[in-house]
């Protein structure tokens, strides 16, 4: 028996983030998941935000539990989802957590559920991963349950709910090795349109992730851009590998100047002398497009990336490189 | 552009066949 409502570790009790989960894409790899850490994965509806949280636990295999929290969502909806990680062999390692009635104090209670879950395997020095999808309705539903103050009710998302969010995310940690060395890596969903966004504090939803947040999808599904990592907003650098360290990290600062010079091109007339670093950028975008549920090893992800960014292949043709 | 992943595909091909040691060494040193 454990209680769903405990205070986090302390800071004593845990140790720097230093193992990372298994990457699932080329962009996850750039600005890896360190295993205690909190990720937001925040995006507009039907963009993909629920697709990078599956292919995370697809890729994790044997050795990191995984908990997907599925918070005021249809039930085909989940199914779909336990479904697709059956079809990958994914059940074995995996528990959802979801409420089988209306939402209401069931919506409200999924996320302690699979965080006291994930607390057994951390407290017993095993690593654990948690995908709340999402906590946006999970805000709602609390505003609209009993628990929540009746002044706020009337705001839809209430005050408190960044207090609880904060409380509930901090209970993911990698704990120091006196504790077992086990850890808990969190990964919320947060819906970047509609009115619930609207009433969250701007600051609210980055800040109890440290810092760590992936923007999946900006753009729509047709152009390709699925599973976008918000640059300048990554942390978790010590765990990443050396040879993706090496070789990826101008790439960021690449592809930040290549939008930066595409947003003015559009407006300005000298774009032809700048087309050859418009069309490295371009190529270096399209080389991190990855089709859905298709997790590749970091050492292949490696080669196509050092392959993309070496700045002296930019007139060898795709043919020639790989002759 | 759409001829990146094609090309990215050949080139895991060729590495896998012809240095499938480069693979192994990537694979072996990850910290």
């Amino acid at each position: 028996m454990r209680k769903v409502e405990v205070k986090a570790p302390g800071i004593v009790q845990r140790e720097s983030v230093r193992e990372r989960c298994r990457p699932a894409s080329r962009r996850s790899t750039r600005y890896p998941i360190g295993r205690g850490q909190r990720e937001l994965i925040i995006g507009d509806r039907q963009t993909g935000k629920t697709a990078v949280a599956i292919d995370t636990i697809i890729n994790q295999r044997a050795g990191v539990f995984c908990i997907y929290v599925a918070i005021g969502q249809k039930q085909s909806t989940v199914a779909q989802v336990v479904d697709k990680l059956q079809k990958f062999g994914s059940m074995e390692y995996t528990t959802s957590s979801r409420q089988r009635v209306r939402p209401g104090a069931a919506a409200v209670l999924a996320p302690y559920t699979g965080v006291t879950i994930g607390e057994h395997f951390r407290d017993h020095g095993q690593h654990a991963l948690i995908i709340y999808d999402d906590l946006s309705k999970h805000a709602v539903a609390y505003g609209s349950s009993p628990c929540s103050c009746a002044g706020l009710r009337v705001a839809r998302v209430s005050g408190d709910v960044f207090y609880l969010h904060s409380r509930l995310l901090e209970r993911a940690a990698k704990m120091s090795k006196q504790r077992g060395g086990g850890s808990l890596t969190a990964c919320r969903h947060r819906d970047a349109a509609g009115d619930v966004s609207a009433t969250f504090p701007p600051t609210s939803s980055p800040s109890p992730t440290a810092r760590s947040s992936w923007r999946p999808t900006c753009s729509t599904p047709a152009s390709g851009r699925h599973q976008r990592r918000h640059l300048g907003l990554a942390s978790g650098r010590d765990a990443q590998i050396k040879g993706m360290k090496k070789i990826a990290g101008s790439m960021r600062l690449e592809l930040a100047q290549y939008r930066e010079l595409a947003a003015f091109s559009q407006f300005g007339s000298d774009s032809t002398s700048r087309a050859g670093e418009l069309a490295r950028g371009a190529r270096l975008t399209e080389l991190l497009k990855q089709g859905q549920y298709e997790p590749m090893p970091v050492e292949k992800q490696i080669v196509q990336i050092y392959a993309g960014t070496q700045k002296d292949k930019n007139g060898v043709s795709g043919s020639a490189t790989s002759r | 552009m759409s001829d990146v992943p094609r090309y990215m595909k050949e080139l895991i091909e060729f590495i896998e066949t012809r240095h499938p040691e480069v693979l192994k060494l990537l694979r072996e040193k990850r910290t």
